[in-house]
Parts: structure tokens; sequence; C-alpha cells
């Protein structure tokens, strides 16, 4: 029981990293955008985010720099996708590769280094007591309690505004939405900038909060997990919730599998996110159902062809 | 505020093409530029030692040579895949499992006869290769599983298995995760020009076989036909999925060949460096040379010029090793931004 319950505290302090993640790509691919350099933007985030930690030694600094160079990451690639209209596919995999290499390359005064902050477990009065559930979800830092309701607020914005119409409709039907007054190409550029905020954020997480050192390529993948995720959603974030902590819950069980005395190659183990990722797809896929998808997704806009 | 209009080229000759491409390929240079000045080296003298560590000398352009054979490899998987419109984002993996069944074979198979022996391992890795990306293939076909990601993610689930006989059955005496020396049966003769290997006359010669597979064969028609329209394709009666496969087999065998050729031509043995990011290296090669067979050659040694440019900077100025992987990205993002020139005069204009 013990042991369930550490996997299952554990799966949502997991779970969080690619949640963060999951919804910033949910924003930017309703958008019609999609950006394949989620795993840049993350290692981009960790490493500001804990540079920023280590050397200011605040913690809201280190989560708003690494919002920041994320966002600056999603405007290169909006700048690059949008405005110079290139292939979102190859644009998404220069990002990654930039953000791998730029984070390797400023990051090596920062290996091996570990934080003297870092963020606080608030027991949440009251709900903490409750016996099992406390225990596991409401024993975390703030970032995990407010990844609790980022997807409740993303969904509200989609669904209940303006902005969430114009939003959706820029996938859709770009051109129809712009006839009928949406401003197409700003949207698309917020939505991808404010998509590469929650990554940078998911990779500040992961550093500076979860495992509290840095790593050259630290993200180990989790950047395309997300992409993956994404689509197991539906590209709806509440369902982004139980893609990502589900997702927190099978990898802990998977890493732990050696705890219920079930024969395995420990190092075989470092595999099984991948593999179970992949299972997700193909249950996705058999399932059928993908009625969110954007329509425009990947498609460049050009808005002089209206002509 | 300004704005960008775009009016369509009626014509695009090849020598303004080749200005931009030169000119991207400038501006990625300059903030290259940049990012080693941050680091406190003059960017300029870092260039030059660059150009000169490449090409200045026997040695430089001999090692240059040998990062392009892998390169060529990995770039003719991943850009006969773009052929057919497919993404291969796994030539990494590939790589990975072609050079893990080369060396079963030398660890577990016997020493046969020299030429036989590396006949054997050629093909063996070929087909470790495109075992490996058959999975990608197979969802895609039978599920739609998006090949981007599915390609990706089994790169760290080969890697992963290369880890698991390295750490495992296959380390060393010292217990280090890398196999004994394999014997000479195994190894690929050099060409008598540093450590140039034969490595290179397979990858050239695949290189002549694609070239008329593609543009002078059938199946080449069906290839592109497939890649350039689905629709045109089913009409054709082209079984679509019969052709992905096949594209598939022939990428992941190429990316396994860039296996081989790492283990038996370069290393003498399977470790976890064997790549520097090959696999992903091929993806920016093929996608600059269009695809195209030849120019892929251009374009490998253009990158390992890099390659080995910034090795060289990473021992003489110490660089972080991650400087040539900043410059093959500046460089894909300079030349991705620069498509939109070559087909469209762009104009800033004063507007609302």
């Amino acid at each position: 029981m013990n042991d369930l319950i550490t996997i299952l505290y554990a799966a949502i302090a997991s779970g969080t990293i690619i949640l963060y993640a999951t919804i910033g790509e949910i924003i930017t691919e309703r958008s019609g955008i999609l950006n394949l350099g989620v795993e840049g933007i993350m290692l981009m985030g960790a490493f500001f985010g804990f540079y920023l930690a280590y050397t200011t030694e605040s913690l809201l600094l280190a989560i708003v720099g690494a919002a920041v160079i994320g966002g600056l990451m999603g405007l290169i690639h909006a700048f690059m996708t949008i405005t110079l209209q290139a292939n979102q596919v190859v644009s998404g995999l220069a990002l990654t590769m930039f953000g791998t290499g730029a984070s390797a390359f400023f990051g090596v005064s920062m290996v091996g280094k570990t934080l003297r902050t870092s963020f606080e477990v608030i027991p949440i009065p009251i709900l903490s007591k409750i016996p099992v559930l406390g225990e596991i979800l409401f024993n975390h830092n703030i970032l995990v309690y407010f990844a609790f309701i980022l997807p409740l607020i993303v969904w509200f914005v989609f669904n209940r505004t303006r902005w969430g119409l114009a939003l959706r409709s820029s996938g859709e039907e770009p051109l129809s939405s712009e006839i009928m007054g949406i401003k197409v190409i700003k949207v698309r550029y917020i939505a991808t900038i404010v998509g590469g905020i929650f990554i940078g954020i998911s990779g500040a997480y992961l550093s500076v909060a979860y495992s509290r050192l840095w790593v050259e390529g630290m993200t180990a993948g989790r950047g395309w997990i997300t992409i993956a995720l994404v689509i197991f959603a539906n590209w709806n974030p509440l369902i982004a919730y139980g893609g990502a902590y589900l997702f927190g819950g099978l990898t802990q069980l998977g890493l732990n599998l050696q705890k219920f005395n079930i024969p395995f190659p420990i190092i075989l183990l470092k595999s099984i996110p991948y593999v179970f990722t992949l299972l997700f797809l193909l249950f996705i896929s058999l399932k059928g159902k993908r009625s969110n998808l954007p329509k425009a997704l990947g498609e460049s806009y050009f808005r002089e062809s209206r002509g | 505020m300004f704005k960008i209009k775009l009016e369509q080229k009626e014509r695009v000759s090849k020598r303004e093409e080749l200005i931009i491409t030169l000119s991207a390929i400038g501006i990625a240079f300059v903030l290259s530029g940049v990012f080693i000045a941050l680091n406190g080296v003059n960017p300029f003298v870092a260039l030059w030692k660059v150009i000169t560590s490449a090409l200045g000398s026997p040695y430089g352009i001999s090692e240059t040579l040998v990062k392009s054979i892998p390169l060529i490899f990995t770039g003719l998987a991943v850009g006969i895949a773009l052929n057919s419109k497919l993404w291969n984002i796994g030539a990494e993996g590939q790589l990975f499992f072609g050079a893990t069944f080369a060396t079963a074979f030398v660890i577990y198979g016997p020493v046969l006869p020299k030429p036989l022996e590396l006949t054997v391992l050629v093909i063996i890795g070929a087909i470790g290769g495109a075992l490996w990306a058959a999975i990608p293939a197979l969802l895609k076909i039978k599920f739609k599983m998006n090949e981007v990601i599915s390609t990706l993610l089994l790169n760290y689930v080969a890697i992963n298995i290369a880890d698991y006989f390295l750490f495992g059955p296959w380390k060393g005496k010292d217990n280090f995760p890398y196999t004994p020396e394999f014997p000479i049966e195994a190894k690929f003769n050099r060409i008598g020009f540093g450590r140039v290997h034969i490595g290179l006359f397979i990858a050239l010669v695949l290189v002549v076989l694609l070239f008329i597979m593609l543009y002078h064969t059938k199946t080449g028609y069906k290839l592109r036909l497939a890649g350039s329209s689905l629709k045109a394709a089913k009409y054709a009666g082209i079984n679509i999925k019969k052709t992905m496969f096949l594209v598939f087999l022939i990428s992941g065998a190429l990316a396994g060949l860039a296996g081989v050729s790492q283990v038996c031509g370069v290393e003498y043995k399977l470790h976890q460096q064997i790549s520097t990011g090959y696999g992903y290296t091929g993806i920016i090669v093929a996608w600059l040379a269009r695809s195209n067979p030849f120019i892929i050659v251009i374009f490998a040694v253009f990158l390992s010029i890099l390659l080995k440019g910034a090795d060289s900077l990473q021992i003489a100025m110490r660089l972080p090793a991650a400087v040539g992987i900043v410059m093959q990205a500046l460089i894909l993002f300079a030349i991705l931004g620069s498509e939109l020139f070559k087909n469209y005069n762009v104009k800033l204009i004063r507007g609302k």
C-alpha cells in the first residue's frame, strides 16, 4: 500500500512536467500551428530556469525567466512558420536542435551544481489530511497545484470566451475566420508564444522543482511524448489531465517493477516511457476518434492567396 | 507598423537561388559568431579555425571525409523517405540498431574470410536498420500513426537496447560500456588517406544506384509519384501502403549501414558514442539537398566540415561540444527562412 501511494505521488509530480507542456502545445496546435520544437523549448526553459534559480536564488525569477525564454522560442517558430511561411515540421525540428544545442552550450557551467533554494511542499489544510488521497494529491509544491487548475482555465478560455473562439477557428478555417474579422496571423503568433511560455515553464519545473539539477538533454524525449499526448488528449485540455497523470503513473509503475518482484532488466526500464507513449497512440488510433484535430494544423496560411 | 507584401516571382533563376542560399549560410555564420562571442571567444578566429582545421591540411580533409561517410548514409536514408513525403526522424535509432546487429554477428558469429565477413556484416547491419524502421512503417500503415513521433521515440528505445548489451553481456573487461575490438576480418579497409575507409565507396555506389532507381526505374517513379500526390498515385494504380513500407525498409537499411560503417570502419567496436547525432544531421542534409542523392553528398561534406570544425573549437578554444549542434540548427533555420525569398519578391510596406 505504501509503495502504491509513493508511486501515485510520484505520478502526480512527474505528470506535472508533461501536463504544462501538453497544455502549451494544445494552445499552439489549436490555432493551426504544429510546433515540434517542444523538446528544445523545454530544455531551454530547464536550463534558463535552473541558471536563474542558482544565480539569483529567486524561484519566481527562475519561473518567469523560463517562461520568457519559452515565449521567445515560440516567437522564433511563429516568425519562421507564419511570416516566412517555412515548413512547420522542419522549423520545429530546427527549434528542437537549437534548444538542445544552445542549452547544452550555455549549460556547461551549471552541470553538477546544486540549488540552495527549492519549491517547498505546501500541504493544503484539511484536504491533505484525507487518507491516501490527501497524501497523493495535496502534499505538493505550488507549481503542481497550479497545474491542477491550468487546464480548467484553458478549457474555459477555449470554450467560453471570444478569444478561444478566435483561436479555434484560426486552426479550423483560417480563410473564413479572416473574413469574419479574426486576425488569424495575430492569433497564431500569440498562441505559439503562449504555448512556448507554458512549455518553458514545464522545463523549469523539471530542473528547478522536480529533479533539482541541470543535466544536458535532461528532458530525455519528454517533448516528443508531449506531442503524442496532445493527440491522445484529442486537443482537449481536460483530457490532458488524464493523459499526463496516467502517463506519469504508468511510467512510475514501470520504473518500480522490481518492487513487485517482476524480473525485467533494469537498464531496459528506461525505454518504458517511450513504449507507453507508442501504446497510447496505438490505443487512440484503434479508437479512431480524433474529432478535435484542427483542420488547418500544419498548413501554411497565405493571407495574400485570397487575392 | 510595417506589413510584408509578397509577390510571386515568375521565374526563379538558379543563380539567384544560389545567391540566396549562400547569403542564408552567411547569416547563419554571423549568428553562430554571436554565440561564440558570448562565450568570450573571438568569432573570426573561431571561424578561421573551423575552416583551417577541416580543410587546411591533408589530415583535416581526411577527418572531414571520415565524418561525411555516415552523413551520406543517413542523408540518403532521410532523403529517400522525404522523396515520398515521409519523415524518417529515426535514422539515429536505426543507425544504432544496425550497428548492434553487426556487432552481434562479430561477437556470436563465426569469423569468415575477410571479404565474406564484411559482406555479411554490411547485409546484417542493413537488415537491422530496416527491421527497426519496419516498426514505425507498420504503425503508420496499419494504424495511421504519425511517423515523425514514432520514429523519434524509437530512437530512444534503440539506443537503450544498445546500452543494454553494452552494460550487460558485451561490456568490456574493465566494466566500461564497450565491446572488445573487432578482429581484422571485421574491419573495413582504409583507402590510404588518413582514416578514410571503404565505407565511402559503398556510400558513393549507393548514391549512384539510388539516383538511377529514383529517376530511371518504374519503382522510383512510383516512389516519387506517391510523394507528389497520393491521388495521382492511387489513380495510377500504385499500392500506396506497399510503397510506403518499401520506402521505410530502404530508408532504415541505409541508416543501418551508417551504423555498420561507424563500428567496422571507424571505431572497430560498439560503444555509446559511435554516432554524434549523425541521424539528426542527416535530416538537415536531406532537407537541404531536396533529397537529390548527388546533392546529398555535397551537403554531407559541407556539414562534416562544420562537425570537424566544431570538434577543433572544442579542443583548441574550449568551447562546449554543443557548438556544432547550435551551428547546424542556425544553418537549418537560415536556409529554411530563405525559401520564401526564392519564390517571392518580399516587400516591406507601411500599413496600419
